[in-house]
């Protein structure tokens, strides 16, 4: 399971080989290259995995290198979300809490669940 | 590096395919100095190449400064535009500002082409032996220049390889070998290899760009299907992640639901259970009573209360005589 950190480090390894390999072939011009680094400041800033996903999709329209870099970290990213959705549901349905298992496969926190139940009743 | 002293024909920079945007290895020092292994394109005029070469430059620069630095500061430096500095000649390489730039250079030409065909005889009325001497130099010109490419030709190895191709396809199909068929054949094959190298007029230059363009937009196309069936893709999953937790949570109420009926029916029989065993202890203790009392009936009917009567004594002087019946 990989950490923001993690994600962070991939898709800035990746950006900056994009860069190099598309200076060194021309497929993109300098200009272009110094874009890509703000860019990449800016979605560097993002303070959690969903936010830093979020910012490269927002990206994808207007550089293809990002869209290749997010097409390849978003997938594992959205697996691994989904993998900590299902954990957290299986254990909820084994104690057979199936209200907060539910809210768990939703992908809302434990402490939203006991709240939402609370104001239920 | 080939050699342009032998007059070998330079090569085209390569084409941007899809090789060069392979997946690329993780270990990012390895890969990345693997490329800088590679042998620089080489290109048709100065300019390019000057281009090519700042470009390259500036790859080198950012892959050394990676290692040196960290991939953070080098960003922020490439951000700051510090690498522009460093680079000697204009660096706004844009395809599609030379591209106008080509189509200007090209129309004004054909312009001054076309002026020239209309004009070619027109502006020039008196045609006086001057003339006819700079005509005579520039044909004299032009045919030096047509020799000079001949023996160039000539002397090129791939021409000399044609050459040997064709004689020995003569050969193998048993016929004569005419020289000027054998000249005229090894000439065209050996133009036609050339030419799918690498344009050499602005207009062959234009079409590849045009080409290279096409690509691109293709692969833009291509990577936008790709994104669009990716958002289709997350979208069902996302539904069918719902339709799972709908169905789990009507799966979880109804066990829930069920568990409840199954509690509340033992509770019921339970409470069933109980009022029947109150009910029969009642009617027992309504029969022991039942059965007391007739007991205690039964036992009072068979010994009736002995009646003790005091004695009375008469006394008597002499007996009385019983007078007897008449």
């Amino acid at each position: 399971m990989k950490n923001l950190e993690q994600f962070k480090k991939d898709i800035e390894r990746e950006l900056m080989v994009k860069i190099i390999m598309g200076l060194r072939y021309g497929k993109i011009s300098q200009q272009k290259a110094e874009r890509l680094a703000r860019e990449y400041t800016e979605i560097m800033s993002a303070q959690n995995a969903d936010e830093l996903f979020t910012q490269l999709s927002a990206r994808i329209e207007q550089f293809s290198e990002i869209l290749e870099i997010y097409l390849t970290s978003a997938t594992e990213y959205f697996s691994q979300k989904k993998e900590s959705f299902l954990a957290a549901g299986r254990n909820y349905m084994q104690l057979r809490d199936y209200d907060r298992a539910v809210i768990a496969l939703k992908g809302q926190p434990a402490i939203e669940a006991s709240a939402s139940q609370g104001g239920s009743h | 590096m080939d050699n342009f002293e032998g007059g070998t024909p330079m090569t085209k920079s390569p084409t941007i395919t899809a090789a060069h945007t392979a997946p690329i290895a993780r270990n990012e020092e390895v890969v990345l100095s693997r490329e800088i292994e590679t042998p620089i394109s080489q290109v048709e005029n100065n300019e390019s190449q000057e281009r090519d070469y700042s470009h390259t430059r500036v790859a080198d620069t950012l892959l050394a400064d990676s290692k040196r630095i960290g991939l953070a500061e080098t960003f922020q430096k490439l951000a700051s535009g510090a690498y522009r500095a460093e680079i000697d000649v204009p660096a706004d390489f844009d395809i599609d500002q030379d591209a106008q730039e080509i189509d200007d250079v090209i129309s004004l030409e054909a312009y001054n082409a076309q002026k020239f065909e209309e004009n070619a005889f027109d502006e020039h009325p008196d045609f006086d032996e001057t003339d006819e001497k700079i005509v005579d130099s520039d044909q004299a010109r032009k045919s030096e220049i047509v020799s000079y490419i001949a023996e160039q030709v000539h002397a090129d190895p791939l021409m000399k390889q044609k050459l040997g191709e064709v004689a020995s396809e003569m050969i193998a199909r048993g016929e004569a070998i005419d020289p000027d068929i054998l000249q005229e054949e090894a000439l065209s094959r050996y133009i036609t290899e050339k030419e799918s190298g690498e344009p050499l007029t602005l207009e062959e230059k234009v079409v590849s760009i045009e080409e290279q363009f096409a690509e691109l937009l293709n692969e833009n196309d291509e990577l936008k299907k790709e994104l669009t069936e990716f958002k289709a893709l997350v979208k069902q999953q996302s539904e069918t992640m719902h339709t799972m937790a709908l169905a789990l949570l009507e799966m979880a109420k109804k066990l829930h639901k069920e568990k409840e009926e199954e509690e509340e029916q033992m509770s019921l029989l339970e409470l069933l259970i109980k009022l029947m065993g109150m009910f029969l202890q009642e009617m027992a203790k309504v029969d022991e009573d039942a059965q007391r009392s007739q007991n205690q009936t039964q036992s009072e009917k068979k010994a009736p209360p002995v009646i003790q009567i005091p004695r009375i004594k008469i006394k008597t002087d002499s007996p009385q005589k019983i007078p007897k019946a008449a």
